[in-house]
């Protein structure tokens, strides 16, 4: 069934209808809430709510990326659990080095016992890029997920969360630089191809 | 290793696009040219395509579980959001009830006139029983009664109980008088009534004591205290125990001794100065308590100290009767301004209660929204 002839029929009530909608999107709903929030549980969490809250919602609707409108209700759901768990901080998973700062970047992941080469593993790629993701404040940390994760185009971004697409730009290569700023600090952890350096001229 | 690239954040913003395939085709053709040049640029762009593609290779977890809303999820869901148009409602009809609480006040009648007017104003339509000055002269308090020590002022919380008391035998009067009669208008109720009392003529009331002000106490006085003034042969006095606005003694009050009938023919000309009375009713009685057709006049012989006994105490001399048809039904000014402050509390009671409503239901809304 076609996805317009299933919202009518949801905007009439039908719960079938509306189920199927869900069926549609939960994955990509899900995932980025998890890339959001970085948990399985909190991203579940967060998914059902807003499958909830676009029941009730429903009537708002008009018209228009179906994907949008609940890809927007999700990265809501996704910022209002943030910002409940800044008001709730839980133990970071920043460590402190010798001297007891916390260091910045998750480079205290890497373990130089271990040879180069296992080094590099697309297990410790993922670590860093999550933490990094995590990192990243939320307005750049939900643009990137969208577009590089999630692989949305800016238009569909942009009716996300309610920018410009010239802020959608603008963030995105904020976003980029930040991430890439914050794989520094694992240094030779990452691939030769991530690693720059200020100090050293490339020949 | 490669060069950390000195990219402007228009240069990363270009290539940023460009990385996404977001540019114009002039734009691209543009940013192509100039990744010909530049090698910082072509670092920075394959440094950013390698973190896309990792990005985008990023494990997907898998799905807990479905996240469709069963029928009762449904349900609860619909009744939910039944209360949400009643919270509404409820928060701006309570919205409402306050700023019609707050602003109504504004363009009410009674808003706009002092407090004291609200007492004095029923007054002037208030029945007015005639009396002679005869009987007026029976009324008072004899020559010889001594004049109490304590200042007026002392003796204002003492009045209820007195009239309580007393209300049986005692006879309350309350005069209005001309200015050129000395004897002052003695207002009832509190000091912002004082100024429905007419001001005595001090050389005329033997040391002067007029001006309205607090309650006015009918209480035996020494007669002959300072001068006993013009109208000095009458064998009673009236003391308004309040302070004096002027006068030649504003100290202690001083007993006014007056013949009415003498007093009322030498202001024959004189227009109302109190209230807007006729100067006809001046010096008469308007409100007696008990009522005048309860009272024995007291005998010259008999009465003599028990009336002084019954007056020794200060009494209240209440603005108006609450005997039926000398004016029971208005209140004096002491009881208008305390049920003028109970209906302000009232209402400054029903506005935060409005209020308290309006937040109350308007936080219910949201939060049932929110959910």
């Amino acid at each position: 069934m076609a996805e317009v002839e299933l919202i009518e029929k949801a905007l009439k009530g039908d719960l079938q209808a509306f189920n199927d909608l869900v069926l549609t999107y939960q994955e990509m709903a899900f995932n980025l809430a998890y890339r959001m929030l970085g948990s399985t549980a909190a991203a579940a969490d967060a998914t059902q709510e807003a499958v909830i809250s676009m029941y009730r919602k429903l009537e708002s609707y008009r018209g228009g990326s179906f994907k949008s409108w609940f890809l927007r209700i999700v990265s809501n759901e996704c910022l209002d659990e943030l910002r409940r768990q800044k008001r709730r901080p839980s133990i970071s998973i920043d460590q402190e080095n010798e001297d007891g700062e916390i260091m910045e970047s998750a480079s205290w992941m890497k373990d130089d016992s271990l040879p180069y080469e296992d080094q590099i593993s697309n297990a410790e790629l993922e670590k860093a890029l999550t933490h990094c993701l995590d990192g990243l404040e939320e307005k750049f940390k939900t643009v990137i997920v969208l577009v590089d994760v999630s692989g949305e185009d800016y238009e569909t971004v942009a009716g996300t969360i309610r920018v410009p697409i010239g802020t959608i730009k603008s963030r995105l290569a904020r976003a980029r630089q930040k991430m890439q700023d914050c794989l520094q600090g694992y240094g030779e952890l990452l691939p030769e191809k991530f690693r720059l350096s200020s100090d050293e001229v490339d020949d | 290793m490669i060069k950390q690239a000195n990219l402007s954040h228009e240069d990363m913003e270009l290539l940023s696009a460009y990385l996404d395939g977001a540019l114009q085709v002039k734009e691209v053709a543009r940013f192509e040219f100039r990744l010909q040049e530049s090698a910082d640029l072509r670092q920075a762009l394959e440094v950013h395509r390698q973190l896309q593609w990792n990005l985008r290779r990023l494990p997907r977890p898998k799905l807990p579980h479905n996240f469709i809303l069963t029928r009762a999820e449904a349900q609860a869901v619909k009744r939910q959001k039944a209360w949400i148009p009643i919270f509404s409602t409820a928060s701006l009809v309570s919205f409402l009830l306050m700023a019609v609480l707050f602003v109504l006040p504004l363009f009410s009648p009674a808003a706009s006139p002092a407090p004291q007017n609200l007492a004095m104003e029923p007054s002037l339509s208030a029945p007015v029983t005639p009396a002679t000055a005869e009987s007026l002269k029976a009324q008072v308090v004899p020559e010889a009664s001594p004049l109490p020590e304590t200042t007026p002022t002392e003796m204002v919380p003492a009045p209820m109980a007195a009239t309580s008391n007393s209300s049986a035998e005692s006879v309350y009067i309350f005069f209005y008088s001309s200015q050129v009669m000395g004897k002052g208008g003695g207002g009832g109720g509190d000091a912002s009534l004082a100024s429905g009392g007419g001001g005595g003529d001090a050389s005329l009331a033997s040391g002067g004591s007029g001006g309205g002000g607090l309650d006015a106490y009918l209480y035996p006085t020494a007669q002959p205290a300072g001068n006993p003034g013009t109208f000095g042969n009458a064998p009673y006095g009236i003391v308004v125990p309040v302070e004096p606005i002027y006068g030649k003694n504003p100290g202690l009050p001083q007993a006014l001794n007056y013949d009415l009938e003498q007093a009322l023919a030498a202001t024959p000309s004189l227009p109302p100065l109190i209230l807007g009375m006729d100067l006809k009713n001046g010096g008469q009685i308007i409100s007696t308590e008990p009522a005048l057709s309860t009272f024995t006049e007291p005998t010259a012989t008999a009465s003599t100290q028990e009336a002084t006994q019954s007056l020794s105490a200060p009494a209240e001399v209440p603005l108006r009767s609450p005997e039926p048809g000398l004016g029971a039904e208005t209140p004096t000014g002491n009881q208008a301004q305390t049920r003028a402050a109970q209906s302000s509390n009232l209402v400054n009671i029903f506005k935060i209660a409005a209020g308290t409503l309006a937040l109350l239901f308007a936080g219910l809304a949201l939060s049932f929204k929110k959910r």
